[in-house]
């Protein structure tokens, strides 16, 4: 399993930041899902895992289909194999209400995802170093209870 | 006196005559002239008693029951005649009553009485007189026509028949036998009053007791409303007409604003996203086609993404241009001095090879939305920042002035300034005086301050002349209104 679980739905966004990543040489760190489900399906698979192989960052657009971003925040934070997993959210807006809404459900951090490509590049390389390297990752959650929470996130 | 102790009346006959307190005389049964007249009489009529005695009695009447005094002055009399014999001849003994005071006490209660009958047959109103025992004594010809009764047919009838408390509730059941109406004096109260036809009206209902004795009366006045509760239920029409007319804009109203909220928020998400794209595959395409790209597209390829930034830009400015119009506001009270520091401080945060002259006046206040007014302030002093960026000694001035009782606050700059032919357009979106290229922007920064400042009542407007500065003006309150508004329009 990868590091970092990017979750976007545009296949521009997820081409780009794939690029960004390359540059950073970081892609092959990354998984890519394209909506909250299958972002679910990711974190339930990965909660098998050892806590090392586990995902270390959740890149979480807002706009998804399905389960949107905020819904999804909302699962992993209710879910205990997942309350501490790091999620930085990587979006177009600053609306107020979307700032507001993701620290309330508990986001770690808020980024615009810059138009001109190459100060996204470095975005995505300073969010990378951070979160990988800097950031003590938090405990995670014992593998034992995660039969009974991921239905629990399912339900 | 006589002996046995009894009065010899005989003896004091002249003396009862000649002393008694009554007025009297003595005159002829045929000619009625005066023959003898009392102390009495002389002091009460003002003539001699020489002059009585060439009088007759006639000469004394003035009309029927009234005599003529010397003076002119007419009293009443009441005149008690007895014929008798006195010193042989046959004479009539008057005995004279004054009795003015009395008549004059009658006559004043009469007028009086007809005055209150004329004011009761006169008024407007219906008014009924009952008894202590509620029954009717009188019934006022308003009280004819209101109630369609004849006077006659209604004297004697219970009051409470003719006027029933106004909420059927409070009727008694099984008739209104039981039920009297509550006297309340000087209260007024509203009741229904029920005409021969069995219809009713609301009338406002005064009840006052007289109370002369032994017999108590009571006067009831009425006052038909039924004009004033329909003007009243007319108004409450109304009101909740207004009231409902009012909810339903409101609720278009805030459809619109929901409708501008939900619009502001796509933009925000979906048109930056395939700036995005374009950006990012512009460079992509020039770092993959890398040199097999000739110079000319690779220049293209530059302005794609200059454009990308400026789109980016503007659509930044015009979503915060519709923040601004639909943000909630609230008034506080903001540091302005501190409020321009901290943004010059940034502004110059930005750029660490300018040197500028800043001079921002202390202790300025204002009440407003800190969120608003900063963002105003922001626009204004990011414009000064830019537009004196080609000066060596650039200076920047922060003040506030009194205009016509209005705190103003103003921004100078000794920048480009700008050609004041064109100042009514500074304020208009995507309107711009300079060129893009030399001084980057969108035309909307001063838009949206010139909204900021609407929503907080104030004005704003500039002075200008180009390459000598500009000086910025607002106003955070509404001005007094007996000013002129001429230099306020901008």
């Amino acid at each position: 399993m990868k590091a970092i679980l990017l979750v976007e739905d545009s296949q521009d966004d997820i081409d780009l930041t794939m690029r960004a990543f390359r540059k950073n040489g970081m892609a092959n760190r990354v998984a890519v899902v394209r909506d909250g489900v299958e972002a679910l399906d990711y974190l339930v698979l990965a909660s098998g895992r050892d806590a090392a192989e586990r995902p270390q960052l959740v890149l979480l657009d807002l706009k998804l289909p399905r389960l949107d971003g905020l819904q999804l925040l909302q699962r992993i934070r209710m879910n205990p194999a997942t309350r501490f997993l790091p999620v930085v959210i990587l979006t177009s807006s600053t609306e107020e209400r979307d700032l507001v809404n993701s620290y309330t459900l508990g986001a770690n951090s808020y980024v615009r995802k810059p138009v001109d490509f190459e100060q996204f590049v470095q975005t995505l390389q300073q969010i990378g170093s951070y979160w990988l390297l800097m950031n003590q990752a938090p405990p995670m959650g014992p593998t034992s209870r995660v039969g009974s929470s991921s239905e629990e996130v399912k339900a | 006196m006589s002996d046995d102790g009894m009065l010899d009346v005989a003896e004091d006959i002249p003396l009862l005559f000649a002393g008694n307190p009554l007025p009297m005389w003595l005159c002829d049964p045929g000619s009625l002239s005066i023959l003898a007249v009392n102390d009495r009489a002389v002091a009460l009529y003002g003539y001699s008693r020489g002059e009585f005695l060439r009088m007759r009695v006639g000469d004394l009447a003035s009309d029927q029951g009234r005599h003529c005094l010397r003076s002119g002055r007419i009293i009443d009399v009441e005149v008690a005649s007895e014929p008798m014999e006195v010193s042989g001849r046959p004479a009539i003994l008057m005995v004279i009553h004054d009795v003015t005071s009395r008549k004059e006490t009658e006559r004043a209660l009469a007028r009086s009485e007809a005055q209150r009958k004329a004011l009761i047959e006169s008024a407007p109103d219906p008014i009924i007189t009952i008894d202590a025992a509620g029954r009717v004594l009188e019934f006022n010809p308003a009280a004819e026509r209101a109630f369609g009764y004849r006077r006659e047919a209604v004297i004697g009838a219970l009051l409470v028949d003719l006027v029933v408390p106004a909420d059927p509730r409070e009727r008694p059941h099984g008739g209104l036998a039981g039920w009297r109406p509550p006297i309340l004096e000087r209260k007024r109260l509203e009741m229904q009053a029920v005409r021969a036809n069995g219809t009713g009206f609301p009338v406002e209902v005064a009840v006052t007791r007289l109370d002369d004795g032994a017999e108590q009366r009571c006067v009831v006045h009425l006052r038909d409303i039924s004009d004033q509760t329909r003007a009243e239920e007319g108004l409450h029409e109304l009101n909740t007409e207004l009231e409902e007319r009012v909810r339903r804009r409101t609720v278009q109203l805030q459809a619109v604003v929901d409708e501008l909220e939900a619009f502001s928020y796509s933009v925000s998400h979906d048109l930056r996203a395939p700036l995005r794209s374009i950006d990012g595959f512009s460079q992509a395409l020039a770092e993959d086609a890398g040199t097999a790209l000739p110079e000319a597209a690779r220049r293209h390829l530059d302005r794609i993404r200059a454009a990308t930034q400026r789109m980016s830009h503007l659509i930044d400015d015009l979503l915060s241009l519709s923040t601004v119009s639909l943000a909630r506001m609230t008034r506080e009270h903001i540091d302005i001095t501190g409020l321009a520091g901290a943004i010059l401080i940034e502004l110059a945060g930005h750029s660490a090879n300018r040197s500028v002259h800043v001079r921002i006046a202390p202790g300025m206040s204002a009440s407003g939305d800190p969120r608003l007014v900063r963002v105003a302030l922001e626009n204004i002093l990011t414009n000064a920042w830019k537009f004196t960026s080609r000066r060596e000694d650039a200076s920047i001035e922060v003040g506030q002035t009194l205009r016509d009782a209005t705190q103003v606050f103003y921004v100078r700059d000794n920048g480009v300034g700008f050609d004041a032919t064109y100042a009514d357009k500074l304020f208009a979106p995507f309107q711009r005086l300079h060129d893009a290229s030399e001084f980057p922007g969108t035309g909307i920064g001063l838009a949206t301050v010139r909204r900021i400042v609407q929503r907080h009542g104030g004005r704003v407007w500039a002075d200008g002349q180009t390459a000598r500065g500009a000086c910025f003006y607002f106003t955070l309150e509404e001005a007094p209104r007996t000013e002129s508004r001429k230099e306020w329009a901008s």
